[in-house]
């Protein structure tokens, strides 16, 4: 629950949106941040919109998760090995 | 060799191991050295370990952030267990918080034995919850710092919106006064 991941608004319905994180697609609740509109990049943590970022932001953290994750990856495979 | 044994023997050597290390740190440092135990879970080995009886006085142990499931207590765990034991409970709680040990026992261990416990991603869920159980309470385990607790809010401020009277919040959470201090000096 430590993490907050960014993803691009796609969609907003009355308080929720719908969020592109990374390719998957998650509902995230805007009562935290309620002047969020489509287009827009958030930071997601557990069901809410915690906090807009601008694009280059939301992107560099992306890159760090994807890194962190292949690290991870590699890590898991030497384990195995 | 049994297991118990067998885990209380590499225990020991990597307390061993530690206290090496440790030696090597404040020699090379020329003095004390300061180690943050970062997560909550490396302070509740170190106390299983004994090891800050054995790493002496070259060492100094500073207990550091911890996330909102580390921080938990084991006494608030424990509450929690006694909630999800309960027939007309169903618990809610964030699944990393489902492996944290008590004093005796985790709510991953409470479901597995027939404790109603429900893992959610947001607080939200809860709403549902509530509604598709109406005999049963829903009690939401609130862990966490101030980052969390508007969400536990939202919760209850939509629950009260929405006439949902079945929905409790177990208020666990934690909170960090000095650092709300220096960044919101306006509150």
């Amino acid at each position: 629950m430590c993490v907050a991941v960014p993803g691009r608004v796609e969609s907003v319905e009355g308080q929720t949106a719908v969020v592109d994180v990374g390719g998957a697609t998650v509902r995230a609740r805007l009562d935290l941040v309620p002047e969020v509109t489509v287009g827009e990049y958030v930071l997601v943590h557990a069901g809410f919109a915690i906090e807009t970022v601008d694009e280059a932001s939301a992107l560099e953290i992306r890159a760090l998760l994807d890194e962190a994750e292949r690290l991870f990856q590699v890590e898991v495979e030497e384990g195995e090995t | 060799m049994s297991a118990a044994a067998a885990t209380a023997r590499s225990l020991d050597q990597l307390a061993s191991d530690c206290v090496e290390l440790a030696a090597r740190a404040a020699q090379r440092v020329g003095g004390q050295v300061h180690l943050m135990e970062v997560c909550g879970t490396h302070t509740h080995a170190i106390a299983r370990c004994g090891l800050r009886e054995r790493l002496g006085s070259d060492v100094r142990l500073v207990s550091g952030p911890g996330c909102p499931v580390c921080v938990t207590t084991a006494g608030q765990i424990d509450l929690a267990l006694q909630l999800a034991e309960r027939e007309d409970v169903i618990l809610a709680t964030f699944g990393d918080m489902i492996r944290v040990p008590g004093t005796r026992s985790s709510l991953a261990e409470a479901r597995a034995q027939g404790g109603k416990v429900k893992v959610v991603y947001s607080p939200m869920e809860c709403l549902d919850l509530a509604r598709d159980n109406p005999e049963a309470y829903i009690v939401m385990a609130a862990v966490g710092f101030e980052t969390t607790a508007p969400t536990i809010a939202c919760l209850v401020r939509e629950a009260g919106r929405l006439g949902i009277d079945n929905l409790l919040v177990f208020c666990a959470r934690r909170a960090m006064f000095g650092c709300m201090a220096s960044s919101a000096p306006v509150m």
